[in-house]
Parts: structure tokens; sequence; C-alpha cells
């Protein structure tokens, strides 16, 4: 039986029975013991008032026992009155209920301190509550259990177990987000944060639908891989991979989304794919080139040998037709092999405001009557060294830029200039249109960079007017703001006016014909092989025509020769230059003359070659053969 | 004999009654704890055999459960079981606690929560028994279970038991969130005995008005309260 005032008879029998021995503990052990425990015991009676409270309750709340005892627990502790304590107590004294109390979904417990010496912390305490006979009434025995130590554990151990959890995921640059079956959010990593601009604390508990406003439910990241537009913290749409995987804790299913920004990446796939379509449209546009200046070849150098035979002047006409249209379609392949930049540069002195002027005129019905154009030339007549259809190209690109700039029309002003150590000569297109901002301008001249409707634009424009103006020495500058219009500043290198003169007055001088030389020709193609001799032969020299490198090889051995003219493309693996390299090996000092339907010279090559080589590009005329001829000649 | 084991319609009805009121004064204690509204329901009380019972509270199929259980005694015995699906019990806690934190950490609190919170509820029914009865219940301190139905059944109810069980669903509102459950009461055949005679001195209770109150209907409820 349980001692003293302490005695219990309750009908289910909390109390269990006590140690039988010879010698049961008295009393006042059986008390030292409460006094000793590491918890709290308080014992009230029937009306509630305070009969006993340990030592351990006086230590960590503060109230001795001669304050406690006899005072109810809602006096001392006011607080105590909102919680379920009280309740519990009155429970157990009226009806003989048992309670149990956590510290974790209770806030308003005893207020305990650890009081331990080191930190004033608060006591996580769980409380139980049981009836117990006292004095033959009804009272209540109050357990107060120390649970820090444990709780402190706890969240130790769970900070272990989510450490390293949390170094990847916290580290992360792409934003995790958990959801339940229902779609509401259960966690987001800093990333996620950063990336939406909104705190963990403010989602919990939100609709995913908030942050992806595409999900209704958990059940759209049931199929792996998902791609949607979504929107980050500075209102910007991004695309966005969202790959999912679930899990099941206690019983309740969790998905957690890695969302991740692919913008960029969609961004490099479709420029790559952009660039490698033009990359095999200029292969193919450099095929069907080659083969057309071939085929114009053959027309214009029959359509002249043709004139030379004619006495008949109407006939002759028909011929410069057929000469023309056969011009035209040259005009046409360069124009595809500009597109597909695989253009051979032919430099050659021009006057810059011929070419404008001409240019102009080519422009004019594409400008628009809402776009006016006027030219300046500062100083007197310019000269430039460089490639007359491309510095065409070039400049119809900058007008066609700036009437693109001018939806609503405006006006293009063209100026010619030296600059001041008149080493190069200035030409600069300004506009009236709406101008770019920094950033477009910044990105203005690189490749496949389009302001215009998908159709409108290769994209191609400026970083073909600038690639051109760099391979011919100068150098290229755009300035614009918004609002205020554009301007592209080429220059290119001068031309000093006696050597433009000394120039000009040669090519107006018909040259003297060349002395009869020894040919060698070789070109695979057959009918631009006999065009090219009968040329060669009406102009008095003695012409052998090959097929291939290695034939023309032998016969340079065999035979000797003043001058290789050959095609770039030949069959049987060796192709001009190489022929052109292994004939200067074999007889250094030999005059090689290339010809070209269009750039297919690898570049390496081309750089080996270029210095001691001429080339010419077909179709070409007469004179052309004749000049490079002579060209070639002479260097020798 | 076995009829006198079931409860007729009116006593299961006045069961009903007592039990709305003892959950509501459960209710009131639940939103002072944790500083929210809470409402609750007990809208179907049943007398049910122990195989239908098990059957209703699994739903159809064997899922997982929680279950809070207190053994009662004294003139009346028994034990009382509050019993929810493991999924919505989570949802209960959270509830509680509040949306500040996860399910995954309220998973870790969710058994000592859900005790507590079975705790207040049983006792909210079974004071209210006792009242009515005119008698003390000595409860014993809630344990909590995990299973399926029948796990819990077996830990909680002697296969022995011969008594009748009271069942009823009990329907939660917090923080604008329905969660269900059942209450189980199986009592043993002394607390159907005595919840018969103390029904049948209710009901002459409400027949008699009571000098100096015209609303003698009110009385069911006072006597709860």
């Amino acid at each position: 039986m349980p001692p003293g005032d302490l005695g219990a008879d309750t009908a289910f029998d909390p109390a269990p029975d006590l140690p039988e021995g010879p010698t049961p503990p008295s009393a006042a052990v059986l008390l030292r013991c409460l006094e000793g425990l590491d918890m709290g015991v308080v014992i009230v009676d029937a009306r509630a008032a305070i009969l006993y409270w340990n030592h351990w309750m006086s230590r960590h709340s503060g109230v001795p026992r001669r304050s406690a005892v006899g005072a109810r627990l809602e006096a001392l502790f006011p607080s105590i009155a909102q919680g379920r304590l009280a309740g519990a107590v009155e429970d157990a004294i009226a009806t003989g209920l048992s309670a149990y109390i956590s510290n974790s979904v209770n806030a308003s417990l005893f207020p305990l301190l650890r009081n331990d010496g080191i930190v004033d912390e608060p006591v996580a305490q769980s409380i139980v509550v049981r009836p117990v006979q006292v004095n033959g009434a009804t009272g209540c025995l109050i357990q107060v259990f120390d649970e820090s130590a444990s709780v402190a554990r706890e969240r130790k151990l769970r900070e272990q177990r989510n450490a390293r959890y949390h170094a990847v995921i916290e580290a992360a640059q792409d934003s995790f987000v958990t959801i339940d079956e229902s779609g509401i959010i259960q966690w987001i990593n800093p990333a996620a944060e950063r990336k939406f601009g909104r705190r963990l604390d403010d989602l919990l508990g939100s609709h995913v639908s908030l942050l992806l406003p595409a999900a209704c439910d958990a059940s759209a990241f049931d199929g792996g891989l998902t791609e949607m537009t979504l929107v980050d913290v500075a209102g910007r749409a991004f695309d966005a991979e969202i790959s999912t995987s679930h899990w099941t804790s206690n019983g309740v299913r969790c998905h957690t989304l890695f969302i991740r920004d692919v913008t960029e990446r969609n961004q490099a796939a479709e420029e790559l794919r952009q660039s490698q379509r033009m990359q095999s449209l200029g292969k193919l546009v450099g095929g069907i080139a080659h083969e057309f200046n071939n085929l114009l070849m053959v027309i214009r150098a029959n359509v002249e040998l043709l004139k030379s035979d004619l006495g008949d002047a109407e006939l002759r006409d028909f011929a410069d037709e057929i000469a023309q249209a056969a011009n035209r379609g040259a005009t046409l392949t360069n124009g595809l092999l500009s597109f597909a930049r695989k253009q051979p540069l032919r430099p050659e002195t021009l006057a810059l405001a011929d070419v404008v002027e001409q240019t102009l005129r080519l422009a004019a019905p594409t400008l628009g009557a809402l776009v006016s154009c006027k030219v300046e030339q500062e100083g007197g007549t310019l000269h430039v060294e460089a490639d007359r259809t491309q510095l065409q190209n070039a400049i119809l690109n900058l007008l066609f830029n700036a009437r693109d700039a001018m939806p609503l029309g405006g006006s293009i002003r063209i100026v010619l200039a030296s600059d001041e150590e008149e080493r190069f000569c200035r030409i600069r297109v300004a506009d009236t249109g709406l101008g770019m901002p920094p950033d477009v301008l910044e990105r203005a001249c690189e490749p496949f960079f389009s302001t215009k409707d998908a159709g409108r634009g290769t994209g191609l424009g400026l970083s073909m007017v600038m690639g051109f103006v760099r391979q011919s020495g100068g150098r290229f500058e755009l300035e614009s703001e918004p609002g205020r219009g554009t301007a592209a500043t080429a220059w290119l290198p001068r031309v000093r006016a006696a050597a433009a003169a000394r120039e000009g007055g040669a090519e107006e001088d018909t040259p003297p014909p060349l002395p009869p030389r020894r040919i060698l020709l070789v070109e695979d193609d057959p009918q631009v092989r006999s065009a090219v001799q009968a040329m060669l032969g009406g102009a008095g020299h003695a012409v052998t025509a090959v097929e291939d490198g290695f034939e023309a090889l032998e016969l340079l051995d065999a035979e000797g020769f003043d001058l290789l003219v050959s095609d770039v493309v030949l069959p049987r693996g060796m192709s001009g230059a190489l022929l052109a390299r292994e004939a200067r090996l074999a007889f250094p000092g030999l005059p090689v003359v290339l010809m070209s339907g269009y750039n297919e010279l690898d570049p390496a090559m081309t750089a080996a070659i270029t210095e001691s080589v001429d080339i010419l590009r077909k179709p070409f005329s007469r004179p052309d053969l004749e000049r490079v001829m002579r060209a070639a000649l002479v260097a020798r | 004999m076995s009829e006198e084991l079931v409860l007729d319609e009116f006593e299961t009805d006045a069961v009903g009654e007592l039990l709305n009121v003892a959950v509501s004064r459960s209710a009131v204690a639940l939103s002072r704890m944790i500083g929210q509204t809470v409402a609750m329901s007990v809208p179907v009380v049943r007398m049910l055999p122990r195989d239908e019972a098990l059957r209703t509270i699994e739903g159809g199929r064997p899922s997982s459960l929680i279950a809070v259980g207190e053994q009662f005694s004294g003139p009346f015995s028994g034990s009382a079981l509050l019993v929810f699906p493991e999924l919505r019990s989570l949802r209960l806690v959270q509830a509680i606690v509040g949306d500040g934190m996860s399910l995954e950490d309220i998973a870790e609190l969710a058994e000592e929560a859900m005790t507590e919170v079975g705790n207040i509820i049983l006792n909210s029914c079974l004071s209210g028994m006792a009242n009515m009865l005119g008698c003390r219940i000595e409860a014993t301190l809630p344990s909590c279970y995990q299973g399926t139905g029948e796990q819990i059944f077996r830990r909680t109810i002697r296969d022995s038991h011969d008594g009748s069980i009271l069942f009823m669903s009990i329907d939660f509102s917090i923080r604008n969130r329905d969660v269900g459950g059942y209450i189980v009461l199986i009592l043993d055949l002394n607390a159907i005995n005595n919840l018969r005679e103390a029904l049948a001195g209710y009901a002459a209770g409400l027949m008699e008005p009571k000098p100096g109150n015209g609303n003698a209907n009110n009385g069911g409820v006072n006597a709860a309260g």
C-alpha cells in the first residue's frame, strides 16, 4: 500500500505494487526520492490547490515550495489558464480522466527555464495528468518531463540527416519545388526563391499554380520531362524544363519538381540549327554557282569567238545580246556566292562616287518613294582598292537596313570622305530611322542576329558588310541611338590619285597583244576546255589542253611551257591548287593562272598559294584572260 | 439476451445528441489550444457489430490508419478509439500546427499531436457520458496505434468481446480544411446496461417539467455540458 498521504486506491490501479521485500522503504525515503527526481512532480487536491511541489519544480519555475503549496495553479501561473493543462486537471479531479499534453502542439505550459547556469532557455516539456486519491478524495498528479534534451537531439539528428541533402539542394542553380499530391507547395530551395522572387515561408501551403500557372495539380508531373513557359521575378518569360521525381512519406505522395531555365540552351540550339542550315545552303549554292559559271564561261567564250568572225553588224548585235545575257547570269551567280560568302575578292581600283551612284540606281526601285537619298562628297575624287561587286553589295545592304529602319519613310544621307592621313576613304550611310538600343547595337554585327521578322532578313547583312570591309583591309563601325537613327561607317583603303590615274589610263589604252606563248591548259569540262583553248588560240598562243593534274605534270616534264592555266576543281584528287604547287616545285618560276568558278580553295591552301598564283574568275572575257596572263608573266 | 445489447432508435439518438455536445466541448478546447476556430460534429451514431465497424473504418480497402485509444473503467467500462486514415491524420495535424511546417516535419510530430488530439476528444466524450450517467469514469492515458483497421482492432478489442460497438463518424473543420474520421466506443456488457438505465432516467427527466424551468427540452444539453 502507498504510504502516508499519497495513499491511492484508484479503480484501474495506475500505481503499481510497491516492491515487496523485508523492509519496504519508509515514507521519508520515498519523499526524498521524489525530491531528487529529475522531473517535475506536482500533486493537487480535490479543490485544485497545490499539495506537493517537488524540488525540480522549484528550481525550474523559480517558485519555492512555501509559495506554491496551498495556491491554485492558475494563481501562480496565469498563462496556464489559456492552455490545456487547467482543463486536464479539472477533468482528472471531476471525472477521473487522464491527459497527455505534449510540447509539440501546446504553447501555454509551465513557464520553466533550464536554469542550468549556462543558458536560460525555456524547458521543452511534456505533461501527464492523472487522477490520484488524496486524503480520501480525488486529486490529481501532474508529472512534468523535461524534453529539452530529446528535442535538441532530434533537431540535431534531423539537421545531420538533412545536411548533405541541403548542401546539394541549396547550392543548386536549378529551382526545386516539392508539392504534395493536391499540388500544395511543401518546400522550395533558395534558387527557386530567387528565381520566382517568393519566400518559402510565404509559399508554404499555397498551390503550385502560383508559380506554374499551367499546372492544375500534381498529375501534370507524372510524365517525366515537361517543358513550359514560366515567368520569373523580373516578369520575364523563360523556357522551363521540368523533371519530376515522386516519393511517398508517411502515406503522402509528394512530387519534387526540378525546374531548369533552358532559355539560353534553346536559343543556342536554334542558332546552331540556323547556322547549320545556312552552311548547307551555302554549299548547295556554291555547287550550283560553280556549274553555272562553267556554262556561262562556255557561252561567253563562244560568243566572243563568234563576234570576231562575224562581219554582219546585225548578227554582231545578236551576239552582243547573248554576251549581255551571260553577263547578267554572271551577276546572278555572284549574288548567290556573296550570299554564301564564298566570294573570292577581286580588288580593283574604283572611283568611289561612281560605285555609289551605280548602286543607288540599282537600289532606287526597292528603296521606295518614302525614302529620299542624298550623296555628299567631301574633297576631290576618291579611289579605293576593293572588289566592285562586294562593295556594291555592302552599300546595298546598308541602304536596305536604313530603309527598314524607316517604315514611315525618311532620308538617307551618304557621305564620302577621306580621313586626315588620306589612307582611308570613309563611306557613311546615315538614316533618320528608329535607331537601336545599346543591347541590339552591340549584337547587330553578329551573324544571324536579326530584329527583322522571320523570313525578312537572313541576319547576315551587317556581318557580311563587316566581313568584306575587314577582308579589304578596312574597318566598320555602327553608331545608333533609339529615336535618333543609325549611322554605318566603312573605311576602305584609299588609292592615291596618281596610282589610280595610271591604272585607269592603263585600262583605257589597249595593251599590245602578248607575244605567242606555249601554254598548258588544264580543264576537265570539255566545253570550257575548248572555249578557253579557242580564246588562247585566237590570240596566237600555242595551247596544249589536258583533262587532269597528273597528265599536266607529265606533259610539263616532257615538254617546256611558258604558262600553266588550270581550273581549280580537277578530277582524280589533284586540285588546281595542288597542281600549281607541284608544278612550282618542279619548275620554279613557272607562271600559273588558276580559273575559278567560286572559292573552292580551302583557307589554308589559299594562304599558301595566293601570293604567287593569279586567280581568274569565271566567267571571264578575253581581255580579262589577257590581263591576268600578262600580270602572271610580268611578275616572273 | 442479444437484443438487450442493442440500443433502440431513441437511445441511439440520445447518445448521438450527447456526443455532439461532448465533441463541441472538445472543439472549444482544441480551438483554445491552437488559437483557431475548430468546428466538430458527429453526424451519425450507429450500433455496429465488430466486422461491420471494421469494414466501415477501412472504407472498402485495407489502408494505413492511425488510432488513439483509451481504456476506461468503473461502472461504465470499455475502450474508446479515435480513428483516421493516416493521410488525413497528417492533414489534421497540419491544420493544427498551421501551414508553416512542411508535411515532412509534421510527420515527425504527428504521433504526439494525434495522441493529444485524440486525448482531448475522447476525454470530452467520456466525461459527457460520465455526466449523463452520474458516475465517474477512470480513463488511462491515450495510446497511439498505427496499422490496418484489423491490426488496430486486434490490439484494442478483446477477441472475446461480447459487448457492443457504438460507432460514429466525426467531421472536423479547421482552417478551412475538412477532415473526417471515426469515433469507436467499445462498450462492455455492464456499460450497455448502465447506459440503457441512464438513458431511461434521462428520458424520464425530459418528460417531467422541472420546477422553475419551462424550457425542459434543453435539459439534455445542460446535463451533457
